[in-house]
């Protein structure tokens, strides 16, 4: 807890021309910046950043037009005006700090690759998604919460090739569902009729 | 004290090293599944051949050929590919070409798939298999609901029976919409009029184009019947007319049959048939064009039958005089309406006051209406017919229309494009009847491609565009001005200007005359069936209209080759999007 205190107190105390210099605090630690905004910055046009702040307190910033792109409730948030970029910072008690690391992520990439060709998003997607099944939940409720469309379909379609072309009885089992509903009848009464989806 | 203390140390230890050993039991577990698979993909392959090589004794006995070779080396080969099942859903219809995987399934529904699967995952997806193989989390229905829709069908149909939950979620009419709506939905072609060892066995089957599996459905009321036609919408698909052997039940026997009114409606998604009212007449291979409308659609038919009564003479007749009055009135509107080729706006207005009223006591479909017309075809001593019959799905029964123009000629192929139901003849003549105001109209357009003769013309629909393939001569290699080779191209009409121009070149030499086009969305299928080298072999193909409208193979399964040679002229294919 005091770690996180002190971590914050020194990111607050960063001068602007250490973020000049594109080294921007994130999640508390000092990480180094993409050379294109090395460039932008020694040109005098820093970009917009705004700060979120997930349930464990941490602060993450970004870059406002990466967010807005993808997450429509931070763009409703940024528009109507609600949101003032020298001291606000957008609590989001619903995603925990490693999830929203991740959407940030997530969210960066797209933007900043958005004219690579289809495979290698696609590549760089599957490889995203490849967590546990906590994880998944987790960035699902984030990408659900802060309205992500493309992270969300990503999501739902990792779901669904977890159903499509599986026997019932494997979905049962990944999907944890004990109880099937089913009268006895009527389950041998499917398995008689379908046997191969077994 | 000491020893207790030493006792949790060790506990400690044995607990850390339990640990480490499941995690090696764990990657051995994976091991021995990896092997496990490859193992038996080498089983399916000696399978997989065993039963080509069967399908190859089966033709030998018809006359021994190598093309049964060959359909045994593509199972080989697709034996050796793998293909990732991620990513390849939701982006709707794909053209496929090139290396894919292929499922043959002619004998039971999703035996084969079932080894194709198993066969296809890579090992990555084993491990996280492994690794994940458990959602603990508990899924809020509104997501998996998302995530169901994305399902295709044969999946879909899956997941219906994994638990009580899933299948409320899934039958719901909101689901069903979302799902239609959200172009989850793929193409699905259905082949009719399969004949096997000269009996028209009643099967059909089905190619679920993105997954190239092949489904077959048994039909007991299709058996003993050919020469049919179908025409679907929306989910079902209406099957129309035909004729059945008289002397040998279930044969196709051209010499002495029944010529059928009968029209029966199958749905695919519930595998159910149902029976509509049947046709005046017994039509075989009718020109069948359907449409759906809404409820409040004006229709104008049912008196229009008094117009095909050609002009009487006065001489001998009993005089129209004599007869009820209003009916004489009606009858100079409607035989001035002919001349002028216009239905009056009276008459119009009062049968359209007669349907509104019939409307009232719709059927249970809701606002769904269907509207199915049948022209031409051939008639019970298999004359060519001119006649012409509109079936109302609001209405429940069928109603004359009026006949095909006088020198129209015989009807080969037909589709409904808007609000119009076209019909080309075979002797080159376009003509339309307008379904709102119902007459035909002659279409003069500019010049008709020049054609082979034997090959008449085939009408297809598409995105609201009208299209036509049509087999014309064309140079051959390396020889300048000598028309030597036949080839098959798309043309379209230009509604507005009435211009054929030509879109592409269907890249098939034309070896089936009886060739099947029909169109779903954007898609054009092309379903060729032939006789080659002692083996019925089918070609599909597709294109896409809205995107250069090139032409692609599809499924080189040949379900087929197990058929007899008049399945070719029998056959008949009807797509819907499910």
């Amino acid at each position: 807890m005091e770690l996180l205190c002190i971590r914050q107190w020194i990111s607050g105390l960063l001068p602007t021309w250490l973020s000049a210099w594109c080294i921007k605090p994130v999640g508390g630690a000092l990480v180094r910046q993409e050379p294109e905004y090395i460039l932008l910055a020694l040109m005098g046009s820093p970009l917009k950043k705004i700060m979120l702040c997930s349930s464990e307190k941490e602060i993450f910033s970004v870059e406002e037009q990466v967010m807005v792109q993808h997450s429509v409730i931070i763009n409703n948030m940024i528009e109507d005006g609600s949101y003032n970029h020298e001291e606000s910072k957008i609590p989001l008690d619903c995603v925990d700090s490693k999830t929203l690391k991740k959407v940030i992520d997530y969210c960066t990439h797209h933007t900043h690759h958005h004219n690579d060709n289809q495979e290698d998003l696609e590549a760089w997607d599957a490889q995203f998604l490849n967590v546990d099944s906590n994880g998944l939940y987790d960035l699902l409720m984030a990408a659900n919460y802060l309205e992500i469309r493309n992270l969300l379909d990503l999501i739902y379609g990792t779901i669904k090739n977890m159903i499509k072309g599986k026997k019932i009885d494997e979905i049962r089992r990944i999907f944890n569902i004990k109880d099937h509903g089913f009268t006895p009848e009527e389950e041998e009464q499917n398995r008689k009729e379908y046997p191969h989806f077994y | 004290m000491f020893s207790e203390g030493l006792g949790a140390d060790e506990s400690l230890c044995q607990d850390v090293q339990s640990l480490s050993v499941s995690k090696r039991l764990v990657r051995s577990v994976s091991q021995k599944l990896r092997k496990k698979n490859n193992r038996s993909a080498g089983e399916e392959d000696d399978d997989l051949k065993g039963v080509a090589l069967r399908c190859l004794t089966l033709y030998s006995r018809g006359g021994g050929c190598k093309v049964g070779a060959d359909t045994s080396d593509e199972f080989s080969d697709s034996n050796g590919r793998r293909r990732s099942s991620a990513s390849e859903e939701g982006r709707g219809y794909k053209p496929i070409c090139g290396p894919e995987e292929t499922a043959v399934d002619c004998f039971s529904y999703g035996v084969r798939d079932i080894f194709w699967r198993r066969h296809s995952r890579k090992n990555s997806e084993i491990e996280e298999l492994a690794a994940n193989t458990r959602m603990h989390i508990f899924l809020p229905d509104d997501v998996l609901e998302m995530c169901l829709v994305r399902l295709p069908l044969t999946s879909l149909m899956n997941a219906r029976l994994v638990c009580k939950k899933w299948r409320a979620l899934t039958t719901t009419p909101r689901f069903l919409q979302m799902r239609r709506e959200g172009s989850y939905q793929n193409p699905w072609l259905f082949l009719f009029g399969a004949v096997k060892d000269g009996f028209c066995s009643g099967e059909i089957h089905a190619l679920d184009v993105s997954m190239n599996q092949w489904h077959r459905i048994d039909a007991e009321y299709l058996r003993g019947r050919f020469l049919f036609s179908v025409a679907s919408i929306q989910d079902d698909i209406f099957i129309v007319g035909g004729c059945s052997s008289l002397t040998s039940f279930g044969r196709v026997d051209r010499s002495s049959f029944k010529t059928h009114k009968g029209v029966v409606v199958f749905s695919p998604l519930t595998k159910s048939w149902r029976k509509i009212p049947s046709m005046k007449y017994g039509r075989s291979v009718p020109i069948l064009g359907v449409s759906e409308v809404s409820s409040d659609f004006p229709t104008c038919q049912g008196h229009q039958s008094r117009q095909d009564r050609r002009p009487r003479s006065r001489i001998g007749g009993v005089s129209d005089v004599y007869e009820d009055p209003h009916k004489l009135s009606m009858r100079r509107h409607c035989r001035s309406s002919f001349n002028e080729s216009e239905a009056s706006s009276v008459t119009s207005r009062r049968t359209y006051k007669f349907l509104r009223q019939k409307s009232d006591h719709s059927s249970s479909k809701g606002s769904r209406r269907v509207l199915l017309i049948a022209v031409g075809g051939l008639g019970s001593w298999d004359e060519p017919l001119d006649s012409g019959e509109i079936y109302d799905s609001v209405s429940n029964k069928w109603t004359e229309i009026q006949r095909l123009p006088f020198d129209f000629g015989v009807a080969c192929s037909g589709i409904v494009c808007g609000k119009m139901f076209y019909v080309y003849s075979e002797t080159d003549k376009l003509a339309a009847y307008d379904v709102e105001r119902g007459f035909w109209i002659s279409i003069q357009t500019s010049p008709f491609p020049p054609r082979v003769l034997e090959y008449y013309p085939k009408l297809v629909s598409s995105d609201g565009r009208l299209f036509m393939l049509s087999v014309s001569w064309c140079e051959g290699d390396g020889q300048i001005g000598r028309r030597n080779k036949a080839v098959r191209k798309l043309w379209e009409l230009d509604l507005m200007y009435l211009t054929w121009t030509e879109v592409s070149v269907h890249p098939d030499a034309p070896m089936d005359w009886n060739a099947v086009f029909v169109a779903d969305k954007s898609l054009i299928f092309g379903i060729e069936m032939f006789k080659i080298f002692g083996q019925v072999l089918d070609f599909f193909t597709v294109c896409d209209v809205s995107d250069m409208a090139r032409w692609h193979h599809i499924s080189r399964n040949h379900v087929t080759h197990e058929l007899d040679a008049s399945s070719c002229l029998t056959k008949t294919v009807a797509v819907l999007h499910l």
